[in-house]
């Protein structure tokens, strides 16, 4: 509900929402709304309305609804009168955070479409106000403001912002049962037709209007549901004319014919508060954030895959030492198999085959864990080798003739050793044979040496084998059938292999292996993992710091620009008060007095402490004719644009009947008649004086002013006038007072800037002023200066006009 | 009565007591300036506006009064038959007295 009120579009008396009803005055038998007074949607919604008969005969009834109506009127005309009291005493933040809280009840939802413009109307106040009052409630995250709508993101700080009478206000109805939703009543109250434009069938669901019309008719108890019609109110921001308020329905005696929409915002983005707070207004970074991911990560690649392939080609390395060593073992391993047959060879040489002789020898060897399982000794005759003696299991070969050929072929081979495998389903035997060429006898040793039965080794710890999985192929294929023993299951080995060579007889025995582990150790190995990782982790934080340091920085930039921005209008509005006080200044206090013959005048005014507002001090000096002349100090009460324009009316008034030769008191009795502190909120001490110059005469009368001071030599004294009431207060009357004024004597007339000063009276001002005037002997206008400058100093709050006289003979 | 102005530069409180007699008194004090003396206004036209034919204020509290304060208690006497001032303190005494207002109002000394 809103008031209107000169040059405004209205002022904001009342909140109705979902707590209350329009059209309440009914209950005291109201037929009309005030002219004055208006309603305007602020927030679109849905609402029940009712017809005013209806809504009368219920009120006659005397049921729940009556009750429920009273209370509610009770708890609206307290809300008037608290946001009556509110507006006077209470700052605009409060006032502000007051209005957002009452509308945040009644919405029932965070965010609601709301632009300065409105609010200020509202409010009664600038919208420079409420952009400052919003800007500092937005940078306090107490609300947010994008495109019209605000939305209340700090509820308790919100109300803390606000004045106590929201406590009051807030939801008057919430224990009177008519709390789901607002309904009108209309009918004749609100004439069907008329308010088509403000209410409107009510077609598509409004967020949250469902539940407020299913909740009503429980509510209202017997009021006929079929009573009760849904209308759609539509919002402010929902208008699309933009402009001047539209105004709906011209009948008389409608409550709700003065109902207008308000006026919507002309110019969405001008009308935004301030923009703050980097979390909802800094747009993220994306292309700062998308180049240093790309970088961090594409090092991170490299250096991983560097530190993959070095450990790679190291662990490569690592595998072709090993087994290197492991061959050198399986070499000199060779020798062990080799020498005991060859000095076997040589005891049957010496001994001419002797039996006991090879037995005995040869037994160590055949012992539990002795090298061989099996030992002959062979002779070799015209066409065949001969077996001679055996130790040991006999020789595995099937036939004697097959071990014959094998040592026939130690024989025939240069070195006279040979080597071979031969197998017999799982178990298989290692075998040698060695012949001395050109020993004496023929003789030739044939042994064989058991491999295990799966052809599978253990390894034995610190051994050359330990870090390796390997395979030994007799020959120099990998052939599976020549295997003769492994540290493996499964066959062939894979990934990073070596294979080395070792003569062994008149073959090769093939080394195949692989590393068991990381050769290198684990760390090499974990070293890409922990590179790729870490350097994933520092690309994400150098991104999220990216990301912050470019928000910060942009933000600070949105502030400062912000600030600068504040600052000029806050420069401009102070400079265009400046400026208008300094014009109105220049236009009523011309620093040129007119010239008089036989006389000296002066004048001064020096603006006071208090800011910006301009003054109600003021002097005159008027000459009329013939020596004649008037002067007028005077002072209106209170500061600002309202005081000066009564002071200019009051000093145009009076010059015009000095002109025309009233005395002083016929021009305050005129005065008094045009000014009046109810009407103008001021009154004002004015001290009119006549003179005349060659007479040394001069008449004075005075509303309310301080008596004028005389200065004749070394003695001062103010003169008695005769002391009436200020202009503007009733029931004055003003006598005029003639004095002789001594030769060369001076008159000064001041105002109270010059002698009051907070917390000492007015005579120690006067009596002050006094002794400073004293014996001065110098021009007159720096009389003024040095008295002034006597008797105030930077603090002093107040104007002070001064105005003085004397006669040069 | 509660304090009532709280933000403006000057401070004032108004309250209402009663004097020896019985009588309702407005017991002004603080300072009463420029920056406080509209808020101030309202809330004495708020509840005394209508309707009474004296009022009485106790000033021997305020401490200062310029001109605007001075020109609400004349605004007031303009409505209202009696506005007694009682006790004022000798300064605000003589801003009365200069201004030719000592026989608008009604000041007197207990």
């Amino acid at each position: 509900m809103l008031t209107r009120a000169e040059g405004t579009d209205g002022v904001e008396v009342a909140t109705i929402g979902n707590e209350g009803l329009v059209g309440v005055s009914l209950s005291w038998g109201a037929e009309a709304l005030n002219p004055a007074e208006f309603l305007q949607v602020q927030v679109p919604g849905a609402a029940l309305r009712m017809d005013a008969g209806v809504f009368r005969s219920e009120l006659a009834r005397d049921g729940r609804l009556a009750g429920i109506v009273r209370r509610y009127a009770q708890a609206f005309s307290s809300q008037l009168c608290q946001q009556v009291a509110c507006n006077a005493l209470h700052s605009i933040e409060e006032r502000c955070a007051r209005w957002m809280l009452l509308t945040h009840d009644r919405v029932g939802l965070d965010e609601f479409a709301l632009t300065q413009e409105f609010l200020a109307q509202m409010l009664g106040v600038r919208r420079a106000s409420i952009t400052q009052v919003a800007g500092v409630l937005q940078r306090a995250e107490v609300i947010s403001y994008h495109r019209g709508r605000v939305t209340v993101t700090d509820r308790a700080r919100l109300e803390a912002s606000s004045c106590e009478y929201y406590r009051v206000l807030r939801l008057p109805g919430a224990e009177g049962g008519l709390r789901p939703t607002l309904f009108l009543a209309c009918g004749s109250f609100i004439p069907r037709g008329q308010e088509t434009q403000w209410l409107r069938s009510h077609t598509a669901a409004v967020p949250g209007s469902g539940n407020e019309i299913a909740a009503t008719p429980r509510c209202l108890g017997t009021v006929p549901h079929r009573q009760l019609e849904s209308v759609d109110l539509e919002g402010r921001s929902h208008q699309g004319a933009r402009g001047a308020p539209r105004r709906v329905g011209k009948g008389g005696g409608n409550m709700l014919a003065n109902a207008t929409s308000p006026p919507a915002a002309a110019d969405e983005d001008a009308t935004d508060f301030p923009k703050a707070g980097p979390a909802t207004a800094v747009p993220v970074p994306a292309g700062a954030i998308a180049i240093v991911l790309a970088v961090g990560l594409i090092i991170t690649g490299v250096v991983t895959w560097t530190s993959w392939s070095l450990n790679n080609h190291n662990d490569a390395r690592l595998l072709k030492l090993q087994t290197d060593q492991a061959a050198e073992v399986l070499t000199a391993a060779v020798p062990d198999s080799e020498a005991p047959l060859a000095t076997a060879v040589e005891v049957a040489s010496a001994t001419d085959g002797a039996v006991g002789a090879f037995t005995r020898f040869m037994s160590p060897y055949i012992a539990a864990n002795g090298t061989f399982v099996s030992a002959s000794l062979w002779q070799m005759t015209a066409t065949s080798p001969r077996r001679v003696a055996v130790v040991g299991v006999a020789p595995g070969y099937a036939t004697s003739s097959e071990a014959g050929s094998f040592v026939a072929r130690a024989f025939r081979t240069h070195g006279g050793f040979v080597a071979g495998a031969m197998f017999r389903g799982k178990r298989g035997r290692l075998v040698f044979a060695l012949a001395l060429p050109g020993t004496k006898g023929r003789f030739a040793v044939y042994a064989e040496h058991a491999v295990p039965a799966d052809r599978r080794a253990t390894v034995a710890k610190n051994s050359a084998f330990s870090d390796l999985n390997y395979a030994i192929y007799l020959g120099s294929s990998k052939n599976p059938a020549d295997l003769l023993t492994t540290s493996q299951r499964l066959l062939p080995l894979t990934g990073l292999t070596a294979k080395v060579s070792v003569p062994f007889g008149d073959t090769v025995l093939t080394l195949v292996a692989s590393p068991a582990g990381q050769l290198g150790g684990t760390l090499p190995a974990r070293l890409p993992w922990i590179f790729a990782v870490l350097g994933i982790l520092i690309t994400l934080a150098a991104a999220w710091t990216t990301e912050r340091l470019v928000r910060r920085r942009r933000s600070a930039e949105r502030d400062a620009a912000e600030i600068r921005r504040l600052y000029t209008e806050l420069g401009s509005l102070f400079s265009e008060q400046r400026t208008i006080a300094e014009t109105l200044q220049r236009a009523l206090l011309p620093r040129e007095t007119p010239e008089i013959a036989g006389m000296e005048v002066a004048v001064q005014y020096v603006p006071g402490a208090k800011g910006m507002e301009i003054g109600g001090d003021w002097y005159s000096f008027i000459p009329i004719d013939g020596g004649r002349f008037a002067f007028v100090v005077g002072d209106v009460s209170g500061r600002g644009l309202n005081a000066a324009t009564v002071m200019a009316a009051l000093r145009f008034t009076i010059r015009t009947y000095a002109l025309e030769g009233y005395s002083p008191s016929a021009i305050l009795d005129k005065c008094s008649k045009q000014l009046h502190v109810l009407v103008d909120g001021h009154f004002a001490t004015v001290l009119v004086g006549v003179g005349d110059v060659s007479r040394h005469e001069i008449t004075l009368a005075n509303a309310g002013h301080f008596n004028p001071l005389v200065i004749d030599g070394q003695n001062t004294s103010f003169i008695e006038t005769s002391l009436g009431v200020p202009l503007g207060v009733s029931g004055g009357s003003y006598e005029s007072v003639t004095v002789c004024l001594p030769p060369k004597s001076t008159l000064i007339a001041f105002t109270d800037g010059l002698v009051e000063h907070r917390g000492e009276s007015l005579d120690v001002g006067l009596e002050r002023l006094q002794q400073v005037a004293q014996g001065q002997d110098c021009p007159l206008d720096l009389l003024l200066a040095n008295v002034i400058s006597d008797l105030t100093d930077e603090t002093s709050e107040d104007d002070i006009a001064m105005l003085g006289l004397r006669w040069t003979s | 009565m509660d304090k009532l102005i709280d933000h403006s530069a000057a401070e004032a409180r108004l309250e209402e007591v009663s004097d020896a007699a019985g009588t309702p008194v407005l017991k002004l004090s603080g300072e009463l300036d420029l920056s406080n003396v509209g808020s101030l206004r309202a809330a004495i036209d708020a509840t005394y506006g209508r309707g009474l034919d004296r009022i009485v204020f106790d000033l021997s509290e305020l401490e200062f009064m310029d001109s605007s304060g001075l020109a609400m208690f004349v605004a007031i006497a303009e409505r209202i038959a009696t506005v007694e001032l009682r006790n004022p303190r000798p300064v605000i005494r003589r801003v009365i007295e200069l201004t030719g207002l000592s026989r608008v109002f009604l000041v007197t000394s207990s």
